[in-house]
């Protein structure tokens, strides 16, 4: 145990040896500030390279090194040869509405479960929300043969249809955690109020506890999206067509594809796969530290 | 899928919400109902939960039950299917690929657990509250912006024969610059862990530096005061702090790690000749590409056993510790 935690001994009992101030030490700073440096190029250039490589045509990048500068500028060429390339393009506006829709109807239907099990205070209510949040504990490999077995006897395997309900399933258990909490924290007169005032109990929930949940649910929008989006094991198992693959499957075949002949279009199919993600991730930063707060503070 | 395990591990550390627990009756003072309305308005609460309910028990409470049923069967996927009893269960134990998936899957689980955490914190240690630090941040954050499949495709391509190798080669390394180090064994498996390290090393960065704010800067004063700095600081005071939040993170890298797949399968696809996969790759082949369902299902029954077993393990003792 090291004598900062000794009790009693503060700097006013031994005026004469009062610590220097960590700044006066110019050398840590220094040693800090290179290592961060170099952490940060390892983590910066494969990006770097990743953005060349993609600008460059197959023959530059075959013939020359990759670390090198592109010849002539073939970004915009290797974009539209991989959005028309094994279904990219489809990929991914078919991976924009299962995010949108998934992600949406998830937070409606978690919404209405929580209300009913912390509002409503139904019997049974903490054992069905077990039942709904411990739903996805298990590895994602035992789901994978029963769903893909039941999406071709219900006959939606390979349909929009079936990843629209596989993909707002999929997020249900977790936005009835998050509203779950959130909604046992607003006070319940307001409810009271507004049922003496001849509310219907659905106008409750509208009007009065989701607008108030507005910054969580905006949270659970881009963590449930985020998911949806970078989900490939259950589009490789549910969906075989390119037009209803979602966008990671999509690259993972154009990779199959291209691979070999032209590296130059994935990377680009890659760049243009991650846009959404990045956006987000960078436009709501703010929230998505909120997020993780939120999250941390209930363990 | 980081934070859905998150929220997991959160989750069940939980427990019930205070609302639950007091029995007050949900009808307000001063609004007098028939008993007719009030059971209709009871069972009316019902259909609230009823979409949530149908869709997680039929597709996942469903699923998981199918999966250990299937696991005793010999099933292919479509046709007719027969009990085979424990029969899986004993051509696992002497498949000669058990002792490769087992092998990787610890090999993955161990590292993911070491690299990025330790990385994480001690880059969180490092940004935080230091000029430049948000720059920092946002470099270390990038891999997991962009995804997992995007980072396989990146990895592929400097691992791949265009790559490092051109690298070395201009730098007259040769012996390097002839690794194949996506075909060469072990060195596929540890390829794919730097791949995976780079990628998820900004999140664990994010959620130490959410630890480190929770943490009550009024301890971290008077200890400051009382003459700690630097590696003192750190091992008696901001280690001991983050413990809680180390905890979670180290569950959910070990329960994540153990279920490996997307970035191997985009990489090497467990290849060449199953010498990278894992169990979530080897489940997935046996099931997929080979339609040995019945199999497919019994070693993911298998993997569930390790996840649960890590997982309660650990929280356990984090509950115990939590509540001590």
């Amino acid at each position: 145990m090291s004598t900062a935690v000794a009790p009693g001994l503060t700097a006013t009992d031994k005026p004469g040896t009062a610590p220097e101030h960590p700044r006066s030490f110019p050398l840590g700073r220094i040693v800090v500030y290179t290592v961060l440096s170099l952490a940060a190029l390892a983590w910066a250039l494969p990006v770097w390279w990743t953005v060349i490589n993609a600008s460059k045509s197959s023959h530059d990048f075959f013939f020359h090194n990759f670390y090198a500068l592109p010849r002539e500028f073939d970004l915009f060429s290797n974009i539209s040869a991989a959005w028309s390339g094994a279904g990219l393009g489809t990929g991914f506006i078919n991976s924009l509405l299962y995010g949108v829709v998934g992600a949406g109807a998830s937070i409606l239907i978690a919404s209405l479960a929580s209300y009913a099990i912390v509002v409503l205070r139904i019997r049974g209510g903490f054992t069905i929300f077990l039942a709904i949040f411990s739903a996805t504990v298990f590895p994602l490999q035992m789901y994978i043969i029963p769903l893909f077995r039941m999406f071709n006897s219900l006959n939606i395997y390979d349909t929009r249809l079936g990843m629209f309900l596989f993909y707002t399933a999929v997020s249900v258990p977790f936005c009835t955690l998050v509203l779950r909490g959130f909604y046992s924290t607003v006070p319940r007169d307001y409810r009271e109020a507004a049922l003496v005032e001849g509310a219907p109990e659905i106008r409750v929930l509208q009007l009065i506890y989701m607008p108030l949940a507005r910054s969580a649910m905006l949270v659970l929008f881009l963590f449930q999206f985020t998911w949806i989006w970078n989900d490939l094991l259950f589009g490789i198992v549910l969906t075989s067509s390119p037009g209803v693959r979602p966008v990671m499957a999509s690259l993972s075949s154009l990779m199959g594809i291209y691979a070999g002949t032209s590296f130059p279009v994935v990377l680009a199919g890659a760049l243009v796969a991650s846009s959404p993600t990045l956006v987000l991730f960078f436009g709501l930063r703010r929230h998505f530290t909120q997020g993780l707060t939120l999250l941390a503070r209930r363990g | 899928m980081v934070l859905n395990e998150q929220a997991r591990v959160l989750g069940t550390a939980a427990g019930p919400g205070v609302a639950e627990r007091s029995g007050r009756s949900t009808v307000p003072a001063g609004v007098r109902e028939g008993a007719r309305q009030k059971r209709r308005r009871k069972l009316a609460a019902y259909l609230y939960v009823l979409p949530a309910l149908v869709l997680v028990v039929g597709m996942f409470w469903y699923s998981a039950v199918v999966t250990v049923q299937l696991s005793f069967t010999n099933s292919s996927g479509i046709g007719p299917q027969s009990y085979v009893g424990l029969s899986n269960y004993r051509s696992m134990l002497s498949d000669s690929q058990l002792s490769t998936n087992v092998y990787n899957t610890l090999i993955w689980a161990v590292a993911m657990v070491v690299l990025p955490v330790s990385i994480g914190l001690g880059a969180a240690i490092m940004v935080r509250s230091r000029r430049g630090g948000g720059l920092f941040q946002t470099v270390f954050y990038l891999p997991y912006a962009i995804g997992f499949v995007t980072t396989g495709v990146i990895w592929s391509f400097l691992f791949g024969t265009n790559g490092f190798s051109t690298l070395f080669q201009a730098m007259g390394l040769h012996s390097l610059a002839s690794v194949q180090w996506l075909n060469d064994v072990p060195l596929n498996t540890y390829s794919m862990i730097t791949a995976s390290t780079w990628q998820i090393m900004g999140v664990d960065m994010l959620l130490f530096l959410v630890g480190l704010d929770t943490i009550d800067r009024s301890v971290i004063e008077a200890a400051r005061i009382d003459g700690a700095a630097g590696w003192q600081m750190f091992k008696g005071m901001t280690f001991p702090l983050l413990t809680p939040m180390t905890r979670v993170i180290i569950a959910i890298s070990i329960v994540n790690a153990l279920q490996a797949f997307n970035l191997i399968w985009i990489m090497t696809e467990g290849g060449p000749y199953g010498s990278s996969s894992t169990f979530a790759v080897w489940m997935y082949t046996e099931s997929f590409e080979l339609f040995k369902m019945g199999y497919g299902a019994a070693i993911a029954a298998v993997l569930t056993i390790f996840v649960f077993a890590v997982s309660i393990g650990y929280l356990r003792r984090s509950l115990r510790e939590v509540t001590a």
